[in-house]
């Protein structure tokens, strides 16, 4: 596992903050309608209807295990990631910026981590102010298929 | 300027595809008789192959084309038609000559290929029966053979009108590739490549073996090249650094003179030139099409915004965009429709190898290969149709002895027809065999274990026919290769309904059989039901949908904690949205049922509100690693938002619900229903009440007497063009004398109908009737109840109807008792 330096987008998520590298999201969409899909998993917050492309919504809270239920709403503000497969995008309360992150500022995920958490959190980004941790888009990819 | 060695190679692909599979289309027609234009096209067809294949040095190929050449020219010599191991032989060499175009890329598979079989059979033959042309003896070591020869060549008309209307010089000239020093092969298409953009390149190829002059050894790679140019052969070899051979000019631009004579332009022959196709990647279609969709939907949004906006030029513009907008929508839908004749052209070749492997004589006849279909749906159906067609002539047809023995033709005819109605192709294959054997359809499926003796007994004809569908079926053991690779016509119907469509195999002994499948035009838009189920809206595909029935709670029944609804004196299973959804639906009035049926299962699935018919995008949904889905995908509505499609199969799985005819529980209180709550329908006989049990629902006209007719002993009645049998009632006392009868009441048993003469209708009677019933009472009487001081005759109405159709097929005179 190598730690990138480079250029993330940050976005809040309920309680916490989330980064991803810039080069894997697709884009952003802000209010964009969900429709909830029974019987799939809670980490499902619904789908997305993007330019005719059916997307699955994800609250990454409820993946990593920080929530149990997702909060369903009508409406949320989206990031598609870039991913092999079904479409996928991570619901986002804020989103805040992108910054450029050296490796000085990255870790690797912390041992002390839970299960659910190790397998999703590739590294923790320690800002001056603010926590970032950053998921695997593959472990959250394969979760969708 | 850089040539896309990728393009070139992929296109090189594609076409050596169509130019094999219309050579293989020849090599099959020419079976029946082949004149000099078969061989012309053949080998032409050939030909190209070879030259395009020196392009990428495929040596494989190369060697494979000139040996089939070779020997097709000397068959052409003889002028003989091919025999038929000739065109297997073709055909083999063919099949040899799709794969190593396949495996191009993979030196390894390339070199595992021993064609040399195949070109010794070819060359064997041609040595033995080709006549040694006495000239091709003699190698001459000048060019000037070779230019003699290549003078005479034949350019097609096509090149001379193309290098005419530019006014070009229409040149041949032969290069030698293999002396091009540091040259490399890459370059010399680069340098093509350029030409190509300024002039024309209308052909090039490495020349045919017969042309060559110089002994085999020296390297010696005569390369000819057509062009249509303004510049002369010197300087266009010059400037691609080539080793001119040869050259000469079919055709010289005409001076400026002579470009003064009035010159027809825009003739026919001029237009046919130009290329009426185009081949475009299915990624970009498929790309073109999602776009297309997202304009649809945005129009459709846009549209109902300016439904408060008052500027009414802006209203005529985006009506007038409209318009546009679904103009689009419908072409492109169309681009991704492909013709039929995709899959049908390689149909006559399985029939011609089925037919031979059974030896057997049969003749494919194709009809509506013109229809045009989604390209993924020809996928799909490609398998089953070959092996419907491998059916056909393998179980299908007889031997050519049985059938001229049956008063046939020897070779037996499998007509495939392809018809357009409705937004449905209804493909058709029928042949001329034997038919189906409904006694030996029956004891295979009772031999294999896939019915019991008893329902095989006493099953129709028609169900008989459905046991053909039944897994595990087949009427010939599988081990032939014809029948392959162990698909069913359970697999084919599966595949089939997939794709949303049907199929039935008819019969007639010793007449032949059919079978019809039908399936939807486009896969992509599916017609759904829009319903709302626990507060969200939800989709359900047209398909599976039975009836909509609005409950009437008295017929909602508890059985063992299942659910059922009492349909026309038949249990329902009953799936509640809460139950399949998982969620709390609580609370929530469900008056309706939507009764769907699928291939397993058949239930009712309690909704809230019915919105409307919707055509609908299907997109696929992931399944989350988990095996507990619903839905068949997300349905992408008119207005953008999304309905999840649910899926009556998975629905089914998921409620646990028991698969047809299997669940005994549910049968068994079926049959208590029916008993409970029995209907009689109570009338009068003149002076006597009668009343009978209801199984179908009877229909009740007046009649006028008239039309009521007696055949010696026995009344018909003329009733909508139909000639029905009356029940005869004269058994029970005091009904035969008196006024006539005018009410008909028309029952229904075995697709049969019999008709019961009353002078009255009184009543339908819900109550359980208490019957009395002595020994020696007539079967055709139930037992007789009392009713308001006065005694009914209950009919037990399936045995008269029964009793009456025997004596009905009994001969009326002579009759014998």
């Amino acid at each position: 596992m190598t730690i990138e330096t480079g250029e993330y987008l940050l976005w809040r998520s309920g309680e916490r903050s989330f980064g991803l590298e810039l080069a894997h999201c697709r884009e952003i969409v802000n209010g964009v309608s969900l429709t909830r899909l029974p019987r799939a998993p809670q980490f499902v917050l619904g789908l997305a209807n993007l330019r005719g492309n059916v997307i699955s919504v994800i609250d990454l809270e409820v993946l990593l295990g920080y929530k149990k239920t997702p909060e369903y709403k009508t409406e949320a503000n989206l990031i598609r990631l870039r991913s092999e497969g079904y479409p996928v995008a991570v619901a986002a309360d804020t989103i805040r910026d992108t910054v450029f992150l050296t490796a000085a500022e990255l870790e690797k995920a912390p041992a002390n981590l839970g299960d659910t958490e190790n397998n999703f959190i590739r590294l923790v980004a320690k800002l001056a102010d603010d926590i970032v941790l950053i998921p695997d888009l593959k472990s959250i990819a394969e979760k969708i298929q | 300027m850089q040539i896309n060695l990728r393009e070139v190679k992929e296109s090189f692909i594609a076409t050596s595809r169509d130019i094999l599979q219309k050579a293989e289309g020849l090599l099959l027609e020419m079976e029946r008789g082949a004149d000099a234009n078969h061989f012309a096209e053949l080998l032409r067809a050939i030909h190209t192959i070879k030259g395009n294949a020196g392009i990428f040095e495929l040596k494989p190929l190369i060697q494979l084309c000139h040996a089939f050449e070779t020997r097709f020219t000397a068959i052409q010599s003889r002028g003989e038609a091919p025999a038929t191991e000739v065109i297997d032989m073709g055909l083999t060499a063919i099949d040899r000559m799709r794969a190593v175009v396949a495996a191009m890329d993979d030196k390894d598979k390339l070199a595992g290929f021993k064609n040399g079989d195949i070109i010794a059979r070819l060359e064997n033959a041609a040595a033995q029966g080709a006549v040694p042309a006495a000239e091709d003896k003699a190698v001459d070591h000048t060019f000037d053979r070779l230019r003699d020869r290549t003078k005479k060549i034949r350019l097609p008309e096509k090149y001379f009108e193309i290098a005419r209307r530019g006014n070009h010089y229409l040149t041949f000239l032969v290069v030698d590739l293999a002396d091009q020093g540091e040259l490399s092969l890459a370059d010399f298409y680069a340098s093509l490549a350029a030409l190509n953009k300024v002039q024309g390149l209308l052909s090039l190829g490495v020349l045919r073996k017969d042309f060559r002059v110089a002994p085999e050894t020296t390297p010696f790679l005569p390369y000819f090249l057509i062009l249509s140019t303004t510049e002369r052969a010197e300087e266009i070899a010059a400037r691609l650094k080539l080793k001119l051979i040869l050259f000469h000019y079919f055709l010289e631009p005409k001076t400026s003179a002579d470009i003064r004579t009035p010159q027809k332009t825009g003739s026919p022959a001029n237009q046919h030139i130009r290329e009426t196709h185009l081949k475009v990647h299915l990624d970009l279609l498929n790309s073109l099409i999602d776009i297309t969709g997202e304009i649809v939907l945005t129009r459709n949004a846009l549209v109902r915004k300016m439904e408060s906006v008052a500027d009414q030029s802006l209203v005529a513009f985006t009506k007038k965009l409209s318009y546009l907008v679904t103009d689009l929508q419908d072409k492109v839908m169309r681009t991704r429709l492909q013709s039929l004749d995709a899959l049908f052209h390689r149909f006559p070749r399985l029939v011609r190898e089925t037919a031979l492997e059974t030896q057997k004589k049969a003749e494919l006849q194709i009809e509506g290969g013109d229809i045009e279909i989604d390209k993924a749906i020809i996928d799909e159906i490609a398998d089953p149709l070959v092996h419907i067609i491998r059916n056909a002539v393998d179980h299908g047809l007889e031997t050519p002895a049985e059938r001229v023995a049956a008063g046939k033709s020897e070779t037996g005819v499998v007509a495939l027809t392809a018809r357009s109605r409705e937004g449905n192709i209804v493909i058709r294959v029928a042949d001329d065999g034997r038919g189906l054997d409904i006694e030996k359809i029956r004891t295979t499926a009772v031999g294999k274990g896939l019915i019991t003796r008893e329902s095989a007994q006493t099953a129709t004809p028609q169900e008989i026919t459905e046991y053909l569908f039944l897994p595990g079926f087949s009427t010939k053991s599988e081990v032939t290769t014809i029948s392959g690779r162990g698909v069913g016509m359970d697999v084919v119907r599966t595949n089939i309904m997939k794709l949303g469509g049907s199929v039935e195999i008819t019969g007639e002994t010793g007449k032949g059989s059919t079978i019809v499948i039908v399936i939807p035009q486009t896969l992509s838009i599916l017609t759904c039901l829009l319903v709302e189920m626990c507060g969200a809206r939800f989709v359900i595909p047209q398909q599976n949908i039975v009836e909509v029935v609005t409950i009437d709670p008295a017929r909602l029944k508890n059985i063992q904690n299942k659910e059922a609804y009492e349909l026309r004196s038949r249990l329902l299973p009953i799936v509640s949205g809460s139950e399949i959804l998982e969620v709390d639906g609580m609370g929530l009035a469900t008056p309706y049922i939507v009764v769907v049926r699928t291939e397993k299962y058949h239930y009712g699935l309690k909704i809230q509100r019915v919105l409307e018919t919707e055509e609908v995008v299907v997109k696929p949904v992931p399944h989350f690693g988990q095996d507990r889905q619903v839905f068949a995908g997300a349905a992408i509505m008119g207005d953008g938002s999304i309905a999840p499609i649910l899926d009556a199969a998975l629905i089914g799985k998921q409620a646990q619900l028991q698969a047809n005819a299997e669940d005994k529980s549910l049968a068994r209180e079926t049959g208590k229903i029916a008993a409970q709550a029995a209907q009689y329908l109570l009338f009068r006989v003149r002076t006597r009440k009668i009343a009978f049990r209801i199984a179908s629902q009877p229909r009740i006209e007046s009649i006028d007497p008239e039309r009521i007719e007696t055949v010696v002993d026995r009344q018909v009645v003329h009733y909508r063009n139909e000639v029905i049998p009356i029940l005869p009632l004269d058994f029970i006392g005091s009904v035969r004398e008196g006024d006539p009868l005018t009410n008909l009441i028309i029952v229904q048993a075995d697709g049969r109908r019999y008709g019961i003469l009353a002078s009255e209708i009184l009543d339908i009677l819900s109550d359980e009737l208490v019957l009395r019933r002595e020994q020696g009472d007539r079967a055709e009487i139930e037992g007789y109840a009392i009713l308001d001081e006065e005694t009914v005759v209950v009919l037990d109405l399936e045995h008269l109807m029964r009793a009456t159709h025997a004596s009905l097929v009994r001969p009326v005179i002579g009759a014998v008792p």
